[in-house]
């Protein structure tokens, strides 16, 4: 049974239930509650090694959790296949592994394996897709160019075109920003934050850039090490004095046409 | 449009092998009375003996061991995600050589020689997985270094046997190292293996492909990671395992062959492991065929043959680069 044929879910979206994540004698998060809603764009921040990667991979179920659950579309991940899971719920990891040769649309193309029976072929359909998604991050033309020959930032993209092919419902994004240069780093998340307005789509991505954070994200998630957690709206978390305590540095903040700006001090 | 093509010029390849190996020997054969004899026609007695009992089945063997090797390094090279990872680099083939030398020297051969070789390679492949197993993490790292370092141990092994056996015995056991397919009359099990193995890893093969970009990525496009790695681990290692039985460690195939079609430009599995099959069994015929007549009636060790087709094989794809 796929997911799209049980029950309608009651709710849409990925839940962490008294979620307990430890890394390497660490506690990431205790007892987290949380429910990435249908329409947000989340930001996650917090220092190096406050364990953002490790909480995207556990909610992506990549990762056990130490106690808790998380759920997608109101079912726990354990109780669904990582085909199941795959179809609704995408990650960009933080770095790529390349150690064999291949070209950029046949990467782009393997975000449709979880929505291809295990026999069946990649059609012009899937490849139009894929396509489409290159063409999304800018990377129309590159199609039969070797990953390998790629830049950094290229590579990113085409991490990004990939999650984009396989077009989950909701998308953990490690750092989605990466290695891009100023241009596309606005149009990515301008790109993602046009995805989630429509509604149906969830994005939760840890990042570093505040300035980023405040224009284009509805939701912020700090990580403060040590399980200690904060999250809600925007406007109301991302506060000066949240953000120098997180990070251990004062920040200042201004005003400006585009919105709040905001530096370290 | 490449690899359309790619699998009927691998197919006639074979075909191609398999003629020349029925063809050549001492005896003339000529392709007329060949397809008289294949096809059950008349033929004379003495060509109809020599082709179906002798050149046959040894024809037969070498594709079915070409075509094991080269499945099971595709694979492995998966399973590592190293492409210079072949079928003998976790040590299965060592516990084969050694459980073979041991039989060897007791003077057993035919039958029990194979079931000794097979059980070898078995022990080698639950000792490699279950130490690798043993902390509960279960990583490419983990399992090339516990293999290689069993590997280590069973060259070991193997040395100490040669150095403690009698004369007599050291050119067999020297043979069985280096890959020997004189002793293969009965192909049939091989291929049984080889056509099993690639009727199981074909399913696998779209997972294959995601999986060469990392665990974490195939995990997160809906890869059942820790199933795929075992499945690939147990059935690599039984290819394996069935090859070195049949003809002893034949080196060379099962590195260059799969990483010959990549450097060709394919790189889908669904594509690489049945060319990788054709293209071994084809390679190692060829290889076979040579060693016994090349120097007849001295028959040469076939690893040094495909190791002389291969490298300059390689060599050439090599300084094209990928495609």
């Amino acid at each position: 049974m796929s997911a799209a044929q049980g029950a309608m879910p009651e709710a849409a979206g990925l839940a962490a239930r008294g979620l307990t994540v430890h890394i390497g004698g660490k506690t990431v998060c205790r007892d987290l509650d949380i429910v990435f809603g249908a329409g947000q764009c989340w930001a996650m921040l917090g220092r190096n090694g406050a364990g953002k990667t490790t909480l995207l991979h556990t909610l992506a179920g990549l990762r056990p959790a130490a106690s808790g659950t998380v759920e997608l579309d109101g079912r726990p991940l354990a109780a669904l296949s990582r085909r199941q899971v795959a179809r609704r719920l995408g990650l960009l990891p933080q770095s790529h592994q390349d150690p064999f040769p291949a070209r950029v649309l046949e990467t782009a193309l393997s975000g449709r394996h979880p929505h291809l029976a295990p026999w069946q072929w990649e059609g012009p359909l899937d490849i139009e897709l894929a396509r489409r998604a290159l063409a999304r991050v800018d990377l129309a033309g590159l199609e039969t160019r070797m990953v390998d020959s790629l830049s950094g930032g290229e590579r990113r993209r085409l991490g990004l075109a990939t999650v984009l092919t396989q077009d989950p419902a909701i998308a953990l994004l490690d750092e989605p920003v990466n290695h891009l240069d100023l241009h596309h780093q606005v149009a990515l998340l301008a790109m993602l934050r046009e995805a989630t307005r429509s509604g149906e789509r969830t994005a939760v991505m840890a990042l570093h850039d505040l300035n980023l954070v405040a224009r284009y994200c509805d939701h912020v998630l700090m990580l403060f090490g040590e399980g200690e957690v904060l999250h809600g709206p925007t406007e109301r978390v991302l506060t000066t004095e949240n953000l120098a305590r997180l990070l251990g540095h004062p920040i200042g903040r201004v005003t400006s046409e585009v919105g709040p700006l905001y530096f370290p001090m | 449009m490449r690899a359309r093509l790619l699998l009927p010029l691998l197919g006639l390849l074979t075909l191609a092998s398999l003629a020349m190996a029925l063809l050549s020997g001492s005896l003339a054969v000529g392709p007329v009375e060949l397809l008289h004899i294949l096809t059950g026609g008349r033929g004379t007695g003495m060509a109809r003996e020599v082709v179906l009992d002798l050149r046959l089945p040894r024809t037969l063997a070498a594709f079915a061991t070409g075509a094991l090797l080269a499945q099971a390094g595709a694979l492995m090279q998966v399973l590592l995600r190293n492409p210079l990872a072949d079928p003998y680099v976790l040590g299965i083939s060592g516990g084969a050589a050694t459980a073979a030398l041991v039989a060897l020297g007791v003077g057993l051969g035919g039958l029990a020689l194979s079931v000794s070789a097979f059980a070898g390679a078995l022990v080698a492949m639950i000792l490699v997985f279950g130490l690798a197993h043993g902390g509960g993490t279960w990583s490419p790292n983990r399992l090339l270094l516990t293999g290689v370092v069993l590997a280590a141990g069973w060259g070991a092994l193997i040395s100490l046997l040669l150095a403690l056996s009698p004369n007599a015995s050291l050119r067999g056991m020297l043979f069985w190292l280096m890959g020997d397919l004189s002793g293969a009359a009965h192909p049939a099990t091989a291929l049984t293996v080889a056509a099993a193995g690639l009727v199981l890893a074909l399913p696998l093969a779209r997972e294959l492909n995601v999986l060469t970009t990392g665990t974490l990525q195939a995990g997160a496009l809906g890869v059942n990671v820790t199933r795929l790695h075992a499945a690939i681990y147990l059935l690599a290692s039984l290819l394996t395992a069935a090859a070195v039985t049949v003809a002893g460690s034949i080196g060379f195939v099962g590195l260059v062959v799969p990483h010959a079609l990549r450097l060709l430009g394919v790189r889908d599995h669904r594509v690489l492991l049945p060319g990788a099959a054709l293209l071994g069994g084809a390679l190692l015929v060829l290889a076979d065929t040579l060693a016994r007549t090349v120097a007849a009636p001295q028959q040469l060790p076939v690893g040094v043959i495909t190791a002389a087709l291969g490298v300059p094989l390689f060599l050439v794809l090599l300084r094209r680069g990928y495609r």
